[in-house]
């Protein structure tokens, strides 16, 4: 991100060369094609557990009792 | 407010980006984002998405909500559907673009194709540029307020050129750098949190739980059940009002639990906590116009402060939005090549009918809020559907980045006519069960709301589909048996 705080708007929305573009896009998919999966974090059964619980479950419930 | 860091909501919702988020997508485009170039670790992803959830756009939100129910109803129905649309939002594109480094209108495409991921598109600038449209009603009912509050009365006129006068700023702010964006919400987003503490502090300290919570809704139905259902409803088209911001925001994380917790945690929670100052606000004051609020809780001068300081704020919330929306445009061909400052200039026009009609429009908001639900919720169910249970959580960059006709993701003339067809469907399914224009329900909203309907239904027809489509590409031949090369790149 320090060079994207380098760059200013102006030269930033005005796009840059086509093939300099599709050059650097081609280096960012093979990187990220080679990443393995733990690279970017996990997200378990208990992370979907927690995340049911807190936004669907608890919220449903409270709706049913209050609104009854 | 979407709330869209655009969206800002924008958005949230309106879902609008921060401007650091903004910055960097500035910087890098549509280009998928390496986990070492990610800014937002914990804390960071926190901050960002609590800056958004507080948005002034939570004001109009509350506001709503008052019209509808008291304060104890209101609460839960701003808490629970909030949390339940943020949910529903959240799941697939925080987690789909945190994974791929995508921003959301990329994302789309594996379920809608190249050129479906445009109607999309759509649907993202019709939210972005709603919700600008309506925070600039609130400035120029603001300017108004404090002119009023110093003794002028200088008529109705007023609201729609401070409107202008709020377009103008705007174009200022986007077209001159997004340098100017960081150093306003970095002013602005500390001294909304203390605004906000302000108002709960008068709030409690001269009125008190029990008057607030026995103050009568404003403008409430005649069923009070329906009342309690719709208020719902419009707490989750809040939730998934966010879908603006959060691929925006979960693409600059750096591990799947930063892209999920935060947005849960603040544009679910703390957002519904800030509707619910704003749900308080109106009922004590009796009024759904954030800006009539503040002199009466305040004082004149504090309200008058504080009026000045809302004013900013919206601004700076439709600057974001709008510099999304018009990142956004670049995905279509023709406005790659435009000058910057044309396509603000186009959005910013676009803002026109709230010049001319800004109380019109402005009366609609609940009927444009809820009607984010009928434009999300289908689209958050089938993106739902694709990402976890059609695809595994397997795309193939390669070919979301390549409008070549061999690509999987081209399907038929570049639209995946499946899942438009779901998305019509699930906006029928939620109209039929409520209009947000004329008020109408179905005996069946009783059960079901519309926006969980307009969410489920087009999500299970989606995958049904996906089993016998020929044209459904499987998980395996998009993500292994992809050339490693671009055939017609389309950044």
């Amino acid at each position: 991100m320090a060079e994207a705080s380098r760059i200013g708007i102006a030269r930033a929305d005005e796009p840059a060369p086509a093939d300099a573009r599709v050059q650097e896009l081609l280096r960012r998919i093979e990187e990220l094609e080679a990443l393995p999966e733990s690279a970017f974090g996990r997200f378990t059964r208990w992370d979907w557990l927690c995340c049911a619980l807190i936004s669907l479950v608890l919220p449903a419930a409270a709706l049913l009792w209050f609104g009854r | 407010m979407s709330q869209p860091a655009a969206a800002p909501r924008a958005a949230n919702a309106p879902s609008p980006p921060s401007a650091s988020s903004t910055e960097a997508t500035a910087a890098l485009g549509r280009m998928p984002l390496l986990p070492g170039e990610r800014e937002y670790g914990t804390a960071g992803a926190h901050a960002t998405c609590f800056a958004f959830a507080i948005a002034t756009w939570c004001f109009l939100v509350g506001a709503y909500t008052a019209e509808l129910v008291g304060a104890v109803q209101g609460v839960v129905c701003l808490l629970a559907g909030n949390l339940i649309g943020v949910f529903l939002t959240a799941m697939p594109l925080s987690l789909g673009c945190q994974r791929y480094g995508l921003e959301q209108i990329d994302f789309c495409k594996p379920a809608f194709g190249q050129r479906g991921a445009r109607v999309i598109l759509v649907f993202y600038l019709i939210n972005m540029l709603g919700w600008s449209g309506l925070i600039l009603v609130m400035f120029g009912n603001g300017i108004r307020n404090i002119l009023e509050a110093c003794g002028y009365h200088p008529g109705g006129w007023i609201v729609g050129a401070g409107v202008a006068f709020g377009l103008a700023l705007t174009y200022g702010l986007v077209t001159r750098g997004v340098h100017l964006l960081n150093v306003s919400n970095a002013i602005i987003t500390p001294c909304l949190v203390v605004l906000i503490g302000f108002m709960v502090w008068m709030l409690f300290r001269q009125h008190g739980w029990q008057e607030i919570a026995a103050a009568p809704p404003l403008d409430p139905g005649p069923r009070p059940w329906l009342n309690y259902l719709i208020a719902f409803e419009l707490g989750v088209a809040n939730g998934i009002s966010w879908w603006g911001g959060i691929g925006f925001i979960a693409r600059n994380t750096r591990t799947r639990r930063i892209s999920v917790y935060p947005q849960i945690l603040q544009l679910g929670l703390s957002g519904g906590l800030v509707a619910c100052v704003a749900l308080f606000s109106a009922l004590v004051v009796q009024s759904e116009d954030p800006t009539e609020w503040m002199v009466p809780i305040g004082g004149v001068w504090m309200g008058v402060l504080a009026l000045v300081f809302v004013v900013l704020a919206n601004v700076t919330s439709v600057a974001v939005s709008i510099y999304a929306s018009g990142l956004a445009l670049r995905h279509v061909p023709a406005f790659r090549a435009v000058s910057w400052q044309r396509v603000i200039g186009i959005l910013v026009a676009l803002c026109l009918p709230f010049v001319f009609w800004p109380q019109e429009l402005y009366g609609k908001g609940d009927a444009f809020l809820a009607y984010n639900g009928t434009m999300y919720a289908p689209i958050s169910g089938i993106l739902f559907a694709d990402y976890f249970l059609v695809r595994r959580q397997k795309l193939c960059l390669w070919s979301i980045f390549d409008d070549h006709p061999s690509r999987s993701y081209h399907y038929s003339r570049g639209f995946h006519w499946n899942a438009l067809a779901c998305v019509l469907l699930g906006q029928l399914v939620y109209l039929s069960l409520y209009n947000p224009i004329t008020s109408e329900t179905h005996p069946l909203f009783q059960l079901l709301p519309a926006s969980l309907a307009a969410c489920l239904v087009p999500a299970a027809l989606y995958t049904v589909a996906a089993r016998f489509s020929v044209a459904q590409p499987s998980a395996a031949t998009s993500a292994v048996g992809a050339p490693d090369r671009l055939h017609a790149p389309n950044i």
